[in-house]
């Protein structure tokens, strides 16, 4: 039972929560699979398995923003992808997180995912 | 249901996992009228943590002025939306509306789970209602893995027997 005389402040998530977010078509096994296969391959020194892309799903979210973002008017849009995407890699691997190299590996590789998606 | 919740005295917030640009996000959410319907908002990409990291439920409940303990987290994620802030203090509702994460019986249940979202404030007004009408029915309430069906709530309630 809620103990409703302690709430004073009611916290909401927002995707799948107040919203329904396009997201979801993407978590699902195969997905972070093979995300984690093409990382592994364009970069073998990073270890980064499904998951770890699902628990954190920054890096994963960051590959489907990529292809938000290009629709985007303004010239900040690559910088931005690039810098949440680093947000996100500190959490998933610190170690990685200013690897500017793999960050530009993991969103080339994210906007052909997309693309493929679609 | 935002509206009926904030005319009723709480003060509702959101903190969101958000990959990209947080003027994006709040542009989307004026446009489908939730944005100014809520006193505050954090999101990831704005602050540098992400759910499940402890920083970002300080960030909002910082910006709503309230304790963790005075706070309901409601969403989608066992891990996210439940356990996380339970484990600061707060109650944690798991909606199924667009999502069902099922609880695990490793893991702490919700203090409440609901079908769908519009189902909140309803559940809130019957606890209320419960914890100052019918106090001698608390030992009933203890009872493990209590199922409340109450037209138009369909409510599984199963937190209370592990406090």
């Amino acid at each position: 039972m809620l103990q409703a005389e302690r709430i004073q402040a009611i916290i909401f998530d927002l995707g799948d929560t107040l919203i329904r977010t396009p997201i979801s078509q993407y978590e699902d096994d195969q997905f972070y699979a093979e995300t984690a296969r093409q990382l592994r391959l364009a970069r073998p020194d990073v270890a980064l398995d499904a998951e770890q892309l699902r628990h954190h799903q920054g890096l994963v979210g960051q590959l489907v923003a990529t292809s938000y973002y290009e629709e985007q008017p303004g010239g900040r849009l690559e910088y931005d992808a690039a810098s949440t995407m680093a947000l996100a890699m500190r959490e998933v691997a610190p170690e990685d997180a200013e690897d500017a190299a793999l960050q530009r590996t993991i969103y080339d590789m994210g906007r052909d995912m997309i693309t493929a998606l679609r | 249901m935002l509206d009926d919740l904030r005319g009723r005295g709480y003060r509702l917030g959101l903190c969101s996992n958000y990959f990209g640009y947080a003027d994006l996000v709040l542009d989307s959410m004026r446009e489908i009228g939730i944005a100014g319907r809520l006193d505050a908002c954090v999101f990831s990409c704005e602050v540098g943590w992400r759910k499940p990291n402890p920083r970002i439920y300080a960030a909002i409940c910082a910006r709503l002025a309230v304790a963790p303990a005075a706070c309901l987290f409601v969403g989608d994620r066992l891990l996210e939306d439940v356990h996380s802030p339970q484990e600061l203090g707060m109650q944690a509702v798991l909606s199924h509306e667009y999502r069902q994460e099922q609880p695990t019986a490793s893991t702490p249940p919700p203090d409440l789970l609901i079908e769908q979202l519009d189902q909140l404030l309803a559940a809130l007004l019957a606890a209320a209602q419960y914890s100052t009408n019918t106090p001698t029915l608390s030992c009933w309430a203890r009872a493990s893995s209590l199922r409340m069906r109450a037209s138009p709530l369909s409510v599984t309630e199963s937190r209370t027997a592990s406090r």
